[in-house]
């Protein structure tokens, strides 16, 4: 009977992981596939295999466009600003986190509200701040704007990760006379990877597709990021779905790839330092 | 809990505030204006290029007064209770399959991000190709077995609703990595404690792991349900709002009023939309304890 | 910094114009680092070249790249390049248009227009920059060009003259009147449509398939709800009247009557996939062979060519297809409205000059023809050259619309354009699906219409 029950919740969780693979990865391969269709075969039969396989698409794609600047610059930006960001907000959700001081929950409000502003509202004044920045068409001005993005979910996600590490070690850690600086940074930083790896990786995939402030604060092509040349392949009345589902896939591939490589270097530290995820 | 700060904790305000600085100066420059300009101009008729006039309370009257409004009030009820329960319970358990390390677990915690790499435009086409009544997906393995089988689901009542749901419903990596992250944090001993104290299996987990995975339940909580204030190209590209108003949403309400140009009343919706969004910020944080730390 | 940045834009340019035949989105040089092609891209640079004035602007266009309107415009822009070779240079800066009205917006609010402007939200246009004085009043070259000014549509001129005589953006000279294309090897009428009534035409269709669109704006619908509008008692009227004043009142017998026929084909002759169709589904189900009626812009004509044949399928041809303006002889387009291209008021004189000239040459007979030719329409003031006709009857589709358009014809402007914003891009098409499947009455689909309308307009 035992031995049935154990079974039993076995298949069910496989059952139930091969769900989560499914509807993972069946929207990537079906655009993989789609860009090798003609329009016809994507929008008559969907989900049948393409007729013939070619990289034409893919190599007039390279050679009329300039993907690798634009790859250079949506890496750029992404990483830049998730870097600092991330490292920005890790110090301000440790300290709502974990001390107690005048101001505390209106800061976390303030904060974590900013996943509400309208993005409407936010144009003006940014385009203005850039503007006199002088970093109008430039890719540093948009790096700069994505230092603010995912403020909010960064904030949930990091707070929460700090409140999982024991206050038993920070105290311990004060006893040994540590500073406020080396408990945030060897005690706690350490022991939040995972809550780190997250946000961090939510706020690169957030930047690696925003589209809006894109062609916004940039004109010029070699100032231009991924998302943006992919809108050349939507418009309203004319349309051609292979190319657009090849652009697509030049997009989501490296934002996964990059991904891939930022899980596995995760857990290569994490492994290295012998700290538990 | 709550108690005077002590001198240790006071001395501490200089690095408190220090840390605490570039967030706030991040803060000023992208966020401040924008949301002081929500709220005040809220309250005012404007169309984004002239000066706003004030006319008072009359921009949440009128939004009030529409059935529209009010409907979307009514969805998010509906799809906030929705995602608190069935969204979050399935990445929960989900990251529970996860934390018991069945072969390949570290393959699907990875690829079950990757749904989010994917851009709203392209996610819509993919809904379209799924739900759609002459060749989705959906219904062609419907009619496998009833061949005169015909629903539109994005366009009719009440379908619609649910297909909206069914595109958010189960993409709940961030709930499953948040949990299995306190999973993981949970010292073994306490576990093997349990254990020696005869909980097993449920009871371990009813008792033991989930109140300890409170704080990364109640974020995660939080996270679907301003997911669900925010929602807008799912809906906009798939049935924008329709049929008739069943799948209409305040994002899609405020889009419309910009259309026409009344910054006023949209920022009226935008206003709402915080209010709901720290109410739900506070019985969260309150009905999870989340400001509380079991270490 | 500034004065090195211009410096380098003074070298990039020359270095552009060097090699002119280039199309310019393809020259990017990789040696300019972003900080260094600001200037540049501001579109204000003026370069000197060693003898002689060279005046050389960038501007941003969306008739670029991938876009159906590049294949015309991009060559176009090259022509006048060449024709004022060492004078004047355009750049085109290739841009998504998606975005690209409310970038438009803020240049404007910081005084960087590019000297050109291509569109712009009407409303925009009418409630800032008319008024504060973003745009350069064309009227005293219009009036000094008579044989540009002659040559523009009467109503256009008219809409865009303002009170004191003043004309900010270039009147159109093209009207592009929308039709319906048909695949004759499905269906053919029974005889000239324009002079069919719009029962004998429904019924002339019989049970042949046409291919809808209800995603979107729902806009093949919509062009065919326009025509049933225009083609009732005092309909046409009433479209055009909503260019002035937006129309909210739905509950009109025209209306009515006209979203009855819509109705009614939507549920006996619309291609079996139409409800959610967005345009692209519906062009396939037409480019399929699964329907035999399609409604579009002439523009469309260019998916008929065999260059475009892999989008083909089901043994369709594009040698079949034929085209032709509704019963009544009605085309649906809209004449009174701002022009494609506006000038910023702040550019320098020279710059200015070169902008009116670009204008001009666009204008000329030669350039309008190779426009129709391209892209479809009438220039009803032009006297066409003798072989523009011999040309035009070379793509059947077009010499269809061309044979149709004449004096007689009823121009009516899209229903998308004569009603608020929200109503044409949000709730008209969110309403269709319930129209189709019978949940509404005309006369109830109308009426939610109305409040939608009532609701958008309120103060």
């Amino acid at each position: 009977m035992r031995i049935v029950k154990k079974t039993l919740t076995r298949i069910m969780m496989y059952v139930a992981m091969i769900f989560v693979i499914v509807i993972s990865v069946f929207p990537i391969l079906w655009v993989v596939m789609s860009s090798f269709k003609t329009n016809a075969e994507i929008l008559g039969s969907p989900l049948a295999l393409p007729s013939s396989f070619s990289l034409e698409t893919y190599i007039y794609l390279f050679q009329t466009y300039n993907f690798p600047i634009y790859f250079a610059n949506s890496l750029l930006a992404s990483v830049v600003s998730t870097g600092i960001s991330l490292f920005v907000f890790s110090m301000s959700a440790y300290v709502i986190a974990k001390y107690k001081f005048p101001g505390r929950m209106l800061l976390y409000m303030l904060f974590t509200i900013t996943l509400l502003v309208p993005g409407h509202s936010r144009t003006q004044p940014i385009f203005t701040l850039v503007m006199q920045l002088g970093l109008y068409d430039n890719i540093w001005g948009l790096t700069l704007v994505y230092l603010s993005a995912g403020m909010a979910m960064s904030m949930f996600l990091l707070k929460a990760g700090f409140m999982a590490v024991p206050k038993a070690l920070d105290e311990a850690a004060l006893i040994d006379g540590a500073s406020f600086i080396s408990i945030f940074g060897r005690i706690n930083l350490p022991l939040t990877k995972g809550a780190l790896t997250t946000a961090g990786i939510l706020m690169f995939l957030g930047n690696w597709n925003e589209y809006y402030f894109a062609s916004l604060l940039t004109s010029s092509d070699t100032s231009r990021t991924l998302p943006i040349a992919l809108s050349f392949f939507t418009s309203e009345f004319s349309y051609n779905y292979t190319r657009m589902f090849a652009a697509l896939a030049i997009v989501i591939i490296p934002g996964i790839l990059l991904y891939a490589v930022a899980q596995e270097q995760v857990q290569a530290s994490v492994a290295a330092t012998g700290i538990k995820e | 809990m709550r108690r005077k700060p002590g001198w240790q904790e006071r001395k501490n305000y200089k690095w408190i505030y220090l840390f605490l600085l570039p967030t706030v100066i991040i803060f000023l420059m992208f966020y401040m204006v924008p949301i002081i300009q929500v709220f005040v101009t809220s309250f005012t008729s404007w169309d984004g290029f002239n000066s706003p006039k004030f006319n008072g309370l009359n921009n949440y009257i009128n939004l009030f007064k529409g059935d529209a409004f009010l409907i979307s009030l009514k969805n998010l009820l509906a799809w906030g209770l929705i995602a608190m329960t069935l969204h979050v319970g399935f990445g929960t358990l989900v990251a529970f399959i996860l934390y018991n390390k069945p072969v390949g677990w570290r393959f699907t915690r990875a690829v079950f991000m990757v749904p989010n790499v994917i851009s709203a435009a392209a996610w819509a086409m993919i809904y379209r190709f799924i739900f759609n009544n002459d060749f989705g997906v959906l219904n062609r393995i419907i009619r496998f077995f009833n061949p005169d089988f015909n629903v539109s689901w994005f366009y009719s009542s009440p379908w619609a609703f649910w297909s909206i749901t069914l595109t958010w419903l189960f993409y709940a990596v961030i709930v499953t990595l948040v949990v299995l992250g306190d999973l993981m944090n949970i010292p073994q001993e306490w576990i093997e404690a349990a254990k020696i104290d005869g909980a097993e299996g449920w009871k371990l987990v009813k008792y033991i792991q989930l109140p300890l995975c409170r704080n990364a339940i109640g974020t995660s909580v939080i996270c679907s349900l301003t997911a669900r204030i925010t929602m807008y190209e799912q809906i906009s590209l798939t049935t924008a709002g329709g049929p008739g108003d069943d799948t209409m949403s305040l994002s899609i309400l405020l889009v419309n009023n910009l259309m026409d140009y009344r910054y006023g009343r949209a920022n009226a919706i935008g206003v709402i939309m915080f209010i709901i969004g720290l109410i739900v910020l506070a019985v969260i944080n309150k009905a999870f304890r989340m400001n509380e730390s079991d270490y | 910094m500034k004065r090195k940045a211009l410096a380098l834009a003074l070298a990039a340019g020359m270095l552009l114009s060097a090699c002119g035949s280039q199309p310019a989105e393809t020259d990017t040089t990789p040696s300019s680092a972003p900080a260094e092609t600001t200037e540049a891209s501001a579109g204000t640079e003026t370069a000197a070249a060693g003898t002689g004035e060279l005046i050389e602007v960038t501007i941003p266009s969306y008739k670029t790249g991938e876009k159906v309107g590049a294949v015309f415009f991009e060559p176009q822009v090259e022509r006048f390049n060449q024709k004022y070779e060492g004078v004047y240079k355009i750049n085109l800066e290739a841009t998504p248009e998606d975005g690209f009205k409310d970038r438009l917006k803020q240049l404007a609010q910081q005084n960087m227009l590019p000297v050109l402007v291509q569109g712009g939200d009407t409303d925009w246009i009418t409630n800032v920059v008319i008024p504060n004085g973003m745009a350069y009043d064309l009227s005293d070259w219009l009036n000094s060009k008579p044989e540009i000014k002659d040559i523009l549509l009467d109503d256009a001129i008219d809409f865009n003259t303002q009170e004191d005589g003043s004309i900010y953006t270039m009147p159109l000279a093209t009207v592009r009147p929308t039709g319906f294309f048909y695949n004759s090897a499905m269906w053919e009428p029974s005889g000239d449509v324009s002079a069919m009534t719009m029962d004998d035409f429904i019924a002339d269709i019989g049970d042949q398939q046409i291919a809808f669109s209800t995603a979107e704006n729902g806009w093949v619908s919509a062009l065919f709800l326009t025509a049933f509008i225009a083609a009732e008692e005092g309909g046409t009227e009433l479209l055009q009247a909503g260019t002035d004043a937006k129309i909210t009142d739905f509950n009109q017998p025209a209306i009515i009557a006209g979203v009855t026929k819509l109705q009614q084909l939507l549920q006996n002759n619309a291609a079996s996939n139409s409800i959610g169709a967005t345009y692209a589904d519906a062009a396939n189900s037409f480019m399929s062979g699964q329907a035999a009626l399609i409604s579009n812009g002439p523009w469309m004509s260019a998916d008929f060519e065999e260059t475009a044949s892999a989008n083909w399928s089901n043994g369709f041809d594009g040698a079949n297809v034929r085209a032709a303006l509704f019963p009544g002889d009605i085309g649906i387009a809209t004449t009174r409205s701002y022009g494609e291209w506006w000038i910023s008021a702040s550019a320098s004189e020279e710059q200015i000059q070169l902008a009116l000239a670009f204008l001009e040459f666009i204008n000329s007979p030669e350039e309008i023809e190779a426009y129709l030719l391209a892209e479809g329409g009438d220039a009803p003031n032009l006297t066409y050259s003798e072989n523009f006709t011999a040309q035009q009857a070379e793509t059947q589709v077009l010499a269809d619309l061309g044979a149709d358009t004449n004096e007689n014809t009823v121009f009516a402007p899209c229903i998308l354009d004569v009603i608020p914003s929200s109503v044409a891009n949000s709730d008209f098409g969110r309403l269709l699906p319930s129209l189709a499947d019978g949940t509404y009455t005309p006369e109830q689909f109308c009426q939610e219409l109305t409040n939608r309308a009532v609701e958008a307009t309120a103060e």
